[in-house]
C-alpha cells in the first residue's frame, strides 16, 4: 500500500533479536513475580509486579512480529519496529522515573519505608533493554514517517 | 493509497462484473465503492454516515478489518470506525 | 455589536480559534433546557464589539442529535450576523458538506480554512480565490495553533456582517429544485412558519426531518403541506430510490464539481505517522495487550512516581499542625485549626499529586488521539458485554473521577445506551476512594496490598458489567446501537493543551476539596467536640454513630466507621479524614494503624473496602447524574441501587469469608 522506506534488511534481524530478549526477560519476570525464585537470573533483578514482566513480553512480541508475520509489504513491517521502539522508550522512561521518585523518598524525604534502599533495588531489565532499543528510535526519527505529522 | 472522488456510479450494469457484498466482508487493503445501504440502517444513521462522507458512489479504503469486529475505513481523507453491525449493512462493490 | 456563531466538524481546531479570538473574555454556561455546554466570548476589532458563540462540533444540520439541534436553533432563532464555519483544509470534501447546509439554512457564512500548515506539509494546494468565487462566500486561510489569519478572519466577519447576503451558488438538480419550489409555495402560506426559509423547510421535509415535521404538524396548514409533500415524493420516486441519499448525493456532487481544479492533492505515497501507529495499535491480537501496557504505565506513573510529592505534602501538613498546636492558645482554637482544618485539608491534599498525574496521563491519551483507538479495540469486547463501544472512554475516565466521566457520555447517541453507561459508571472506582483502600489495605494486608487493591478495582469492573447487563434487560434496549466514530489523526499533544486539560479536571477536584470536603470535615470536628473535652464516644457525633451502627453490626464495623461512611456521602475523600478526627490521631495516616487494627478483622476490612467501592456516589457525582440524565427518577434509582448492592455484597463477603474460615 505504501511507498518503500529506505532501511536495510538488517533492521529486522536486530529487531528480532531484541524482541526475543524482551520476551525471555518478560516471561522470566512474570515467573518470578508469582514466586518462582529466579532473583538476579540473567543479570538483572526483577520486580514482583507481574505486569512489569507482561509489558516486557508485549514489547518483545511487537519487535518480533515482522519476522513471523505473513505480510509481504515491508513499509508496514517497519511500523512494528518503530512502535516497538516507542513502547520500549516509554517503559524505559517510566522505570527511570520510578527510581528517581524512590530516590527522592529515600534521600530527600528520609522516609522510613525506604531505609537501606539503593537504586539497584528498583532496577529492571526494561532499562538496559530500553537502551538497546534506542537505535530503533533513531531510525524512526530519520525516516520520512514524521513529515506529515502536526502538533495540536 | 489515495482515495479519489469518482463520478457517481450508475446502477450496476450487467457488463460490469462487480460483487455486491457487505462492507464487513472486505479485506484489509481493499478499495471498495459504496453501492447502498440496507433498509434496516434507519434514517438517522444514514444521515450520520452521509455527513461523514459515506455516500453511494464514493470509494473507500479498508484499513483494518477485525472480523467479526469493528472496521476502520478511510474515506475522503478521514478515518472512520464502523461497528460490525453497521458494516454488515453497507453494501459495496469490491475490486478484486 | 456583531453576533457570530462558530461552527465546524469535530477536531478542526474550533476551540483553538475560539480561544484565540476571545482570550480571557469568555463565559461558560449551559444551553437552556439541555446539558450541553455553551461558551460565549467577546472581542473588539476595529472599534466594533464582536460577540462570539461557540456552537457544538457537528457534521451536519439534521435533527438527529442535540448538538445539531442546538446549532440549528441558534442560527434560526438568534439570527447571528455571521456564521463562521471552521474547516479542516486537509479534509475539504467532507467539511464543505456542512458549509452547504449552512447556506441552505440562509446564514451568512465565512469559512476559516484551518490547518493550512498541515495541508502544505501534505502537498495539498488550494486555489482560495477561485473557491471563493465558486462558492460565493469569503474564505480565510488560518493556522489556529500559530494564530495566523485571526485578523483577516475578523476583517471578513465585519465585512460580511455589513453587507447583504449574496445569492447562493449552490443548486440541486432540476427536478429536486422544482420539488422544493412546489413545497415551498404551500409552506409560505403558513403564518407560524414565517421565520423559516421556505426552501430550507422543503428540503427538510423531503429529508423527513423529525423536528420540522413536528413543528409543521402543529400548524393549521399541516394537512395541506403534508399532502403536497407526499405528492412530490410520489413523483420523485420513479427517479430516486431514496430521497435522503439522493439529496446527500447532490451535495457531494456539487462539492466535487467546485473542487475540480481548485484543490490539488498529491497521491499519498508515504507511510504517515497515523498509518504507522494504527497498523500496530489496532492489530487484531496485539492491540489489547498494548493497551494494557499503556494502562499499567499510567498506573505506575500516577501512584509510584507521584508518591514522593504526596509524602512531601503529608510532611508539610504534619509539621504545620504541630506548630499550631504548640504555639496557639486557647487549646480549642489550636485543635480546630490543627486537627480540624489543617489535618482535614492535609488528608485530602495529600492525594493531589496522584490525581493531577492521573489527569495528565489521561489528557495525553486523549489529546494524542489514542483514546478513540482504545474504543475501537475494546468495541468487540464491549459489545459482547452489552455495552456500546463509545462507553469505553467514560469507563476509563471513571477511574479518575466519575464526574467528568459521566459528562463524557454525551458522545453516545442512543439515549438508552447512554443511560446504562451513566448508571454503571460510579462502579468504576474513582480516585477519591483510593485513600480508603490504601489505608485499610496496608494495615491489614501489608505485603499483599497491591493485589488486594487490584481485586477491588476488578470487583468494580465485574459488577459494572453485571449491572449493565441487568439494566439493559430491564430497559429492553436490545443490542447496543451501531457504532460510528471518526478517528482523528494522531497528534503530538502540545504541552499547553495538556496542562489546560489536566488543570480543568484537576481543579474540579481542588474546588471539591476546598468546599465540600473541608466543610464536611469541619462539621465532623465540631460534632466530635461537643461537648468539649468529653470522651469522643459521648459527643454529638458519637450519638450519631451509635444510632447508625446497628445497620452495620453484621459486618463488624464500629460506630466510627459508621459515621465515616455516613459523611462519605458528601465526598468519598472524607472517609479517611474523618477517621483521623474520630480516632483522635491527628495529622498522619500511619498513626491510624493501631486503633484500626484493634477495631476490626481483615475480613471486615475487605468488606468495608468493597462497601466503599459500591455505596452511593458522592454528591458531586449525584449532581452530574442528575444533570446528564435530566431526571430525578434515575438519580434516585442510582443512589438506591448502589446502597442496596453495597450492603448485599459486603454481606456476601462476610458470609462467604466466615464460612471459608477467614473470620
Amino acid at each position: 500500500m505504501y511507498e518503500k522506506i529506505n532501511h536495510s534488511k538488517y533492521t529486522f534481524i536486530y529487531s528480532g533479536v531484541l524482541g526475543t530478549l524482551y520476551m525471555v526477560y518478560g516471561i522470566a519476570e512474570m515467573f518470578y513475580s508469582i514466586g518462582i525464585d529466579l532473583n538476579n537470573f540473567l543479570l538483572f533483578p526483577f520486580w514482583s509486579d507481574p505486569f512489569a514482566g507482561f509489558s516486557l513480553l508485549v514489547v518483545g512480541l511487537v519487535f518480533v512480529y515482522p519476522l513471523i508475520s505473513r505480510k509481504t509489504e515491508t513499509p508496514e513491517k517497519f511500523a512494528y519496529v518503530y512502535v516497538g521502539g516507542i513502547l520500549a522508550t516509554i517503559l524505559l522512561v517510566t522505570h527511570i522515573l520510578v527510581i528517581l521518585a524512590n530516590y527522592i523518598e529515600c534521600y530527600i524525604l528520609l522516609s522510613e519505608d525506604f531505609a537501606g534502599w539503593t537504586w539497584w533495588n528498583d532496577f529492571n531489565p526494561a532499562i538496559p533493554l530500553g537502551l538497546l532499543a534506542l537505535p530503533t528510535m533513531v531510525l524512526f526519527y530519520r525516516s520520512n514517517v514524521l513529515q506529515g505529522s502536526q502538533k495540536s | 493509497m489515495k482515495v479519489e472522488q469518482i463520478p457517481k456510479v450508475v446502477e450496476a450494469t450487467d457488463n460490469q462484473k462487480e460483487a455486491r457484498i457487505p462492507l464487513s466482508f472486505c479485506r484489509e487493503g481493499d478499495v471498495c465503492t459504496i453501492l447502498g445501504f440496507e433498509q434496516r440502517v434507519g434514517r438517522r444513521f444514514i444521515q450520520k454516515l452521509t455527513s461523514m462522507g459515506l455516500v453511494p458512489g464514493v470509494e473507500i479504503l479498508v484499513v483494518r478489518n477485525n472480523f467479526p469486529g469493528p472496521l476502520i475505513v478511510e474515506v475522503k481523507s478521514t478515518r472512520i470506525v464502523l461497528g460490525h453491525g453497521m458494516a454488515n449493512r453497507i453494501l459495496v462493490s469490491s475490486k478484486r | 455589536m456583531v453576533v457570530v456563531g462558530l461552527v465546524g466538524n469535530p477536531n478542526v481546531g474550533k476551540s483553538v480559534i475560539f480561544n484565540n479570538l476571545t482570550g480571557a473574555h469568555q463565559k461558560v454556561g449551559n444551553w437552556p433546557g439541555v446539558t450541553v455546554e455553551k461558551k460565549e466570548g467577546e472581542c473588539t476589532h476595529k472599534g466594533t464589539k464582536i460577540k462570539i458563540v461557540d456552537l457544538p462540533g457537528i457534521y451536519s444540520l439534521t435533527a438527529n442529535s442535540i448538538d445539531e439541534l442546538i446549532a440549528r436553533d441558534f442560527i434560526i432563532e438568534e439570527k447571528p450576523d455571521v456564521v463562521v464555519d471552521i474547516v479542516d483544509s486537509t479534509n475539504l470534501e467532507r467539511n464543505l458538506y456542512l458549509v452547504l447546509q449552512l447556506l441552505e439554512l440562509g446564514a451568512k457564512v465565512v469559512v476559516a480554512l484551518n490547518m493550512m500548515d498541515l495541508a502544505e506539509y501534505n502537498g495539498i494546494k488550494i486555489d482560495i480565490n477561485e473557491l471563493e468565487r465558486r462558492l460565493g462566500i469569503r474564505i480565510i486561510p488560518t493556522v489556529a495553533t500559530k494564530k495566523i489569519g485571526m485578523k483577516a478572519l475578523c476583517d471578513a466577519i465585519l465585512e460580511v456582517a455589513r453587507h447583504d447576503k449574496e445569492e447562493s451558488k449552490f443548486a440541486y438538480p432540476k427536478d429536486l429544485e422544482n420539488a422544493f419550489s412546489e413545497i415551498a409555495v404551500t409552506v409560505k402560506e403558513a403564518p407560524e412558519l414565517r421565520k423559516y426559509n421556505p426552501r430550507w423547510l422543503s428540503i427538510k421535509l423531503l429529508e423527513e426531518d423529525r423536528e420540522i415535521i413536528e413543528k409543521i404538524r402543529k400548524t393549521k396548514d399541516a394537512e395541506r403541506i403534508f399532502k403536497t409533500v407526499e405528492r412530490v415524493k410520489e413523483k420523485l420516486s420513479s427517479r430516486y430510490d431514496d430521497l435522503i441519499i439522493a439529496i446527500a448525493d447532490a451535495r457531494y456532487e456539487f462539492i466535487s464539481k467546485i473542487l475540480k481544479g481548485v484543490m490539488v492533492k498529491p497521491r499519498k505515497k508515504e507511510l504517515t505517522l497515523t498509518d504507522m501507529l494504527d497498523e500496530v495499535f489496532t492489530h487484531k491480537y496485539l492491540g489489547i495487550p498494548i493497551f494494557l501496557v499503556f494502562m499499567w504505565t499510567v498506573f505506575q506513573f500516577t501512584f509510584t512516581v507521584a508518591a514522593p510529592f504526596s509524602d512531601a505534602i503529608d510532611l508539610a501538613f504534619a509539621i504545620s499542625a504541630d506548630f499550631v498546636r504548640s504555639t496557639i492558645t486557647p487549646a480549642w482554637v489550636a485543635s480546630l485549626i490543627a486537627d480540624g482544618i489543617i489535618s482535614g485539608l492535609g488528608f485530602v491534599l495529600v492525594f493531589v499529586p496522584n490525581i493531577f498525574f492521573l489527569f495528565l496521563a489521561l489528557a495525553i491519551l486523549e489529546d494524542s488521539g489514542y483514546m478513540s483507538r482504545a474504543a475501537f479495540i475494546m468495541d468487540k469486547l464491549m459489545y459482547k458485554l452489552g455495552l456500546h463501544g463509545k462507553s469505553f472512554i467514560p469507563m476509563i475516565m471513571g477511574f479518575g473521577c466519575n464526574v467528568p466521566a459521566i459528562m463524557a457520555t454525551r458522545t453516545i447517541e442512543s439515549e438508552k445506551d447512554r443511560l446504562v453507561t451513566i448508571l454503571v459508571n460510579p462502579l468504576m472506582s474513582c480516585s477519591a476512594r483510593f485513600p480508603v483502600y490504601v489505608l485499610f489495605g496496608s494495615i491489614f494486608f501489608s505485603y499483599y496490598v497491591v493485589p488486594v487493591i487490584y481485586s477491588i478495582y476488578l470487583l468494580g469492573i465485574v459488577l459494572a458489567i453485571l449491572m449493565a447487563l441487568l439494566f439493559r434487560r430491564i430497559l429492553a434496549t436490545g443490542k447496543p446501537s451501531p457504532f460510528v466514530m471518526e478517528m482523528p489523526p494522531y497528534l503530538i499533544p502540545s504541552a499547553k493543551s495538556l496542562v489546560i486539560h489536566m488543570w480543568e479536571r484537576g481543579s474540579m477536584f481542588l474546588k471539591k476539596a476546598g468546599t465540600f470536603i473541608v466543610s464536611g470535615l469541619l462539621l465532623i470536628w465540631v460534632l466530635s467536640n461537643i461537648p468539649w473535652g468529653a470522651d469522643i464516644g459521648d459527643t454529638l457525633i458519637g450519638a450519631l454513630g451509635h444510632a447508625i451502627q446497628p445497620i452495620f453490626a453484621p459486618f463488624g464495623w464500629d460506630w466510627r466507621i459508621a459515621v465515616a461512611l455516613f459523611f462519605g456521602f458528601i465526598a468519598k475523600e472524607i472517609v479517611v479524614g474523618s477517621l483521623g478526627i474520630l480516632y483522635n490521631t491527628g495529622e498522619d495516616v500511619t498513626s491510624l494503624k493501631a486503633p484500626i487494627e484493634n477495631a476490626m478483622t481483615p475480613l471486615s476490612a475487605y468488606a468495608l473496602m468493597a462497601f466503599v467501592l459500591i455505596y452511593t456516589p458522592c454528591i458531586a457525582t449525584v449532581g452530574a447524574i442528575k444533570q446528564e440524565t435530566g431526571s430525578w427518577k434515575w438519580t434516585v434509582i442510582a443512589i438506591a441501587y448502589e446502597l442496596l448492592l453495597a450492603y448485599v455484597i459486603a454481606f456476601l463477603i462476610i458470609a462467604i469469608g466466615t464460612f471459608l474460615g477467614f473470620g
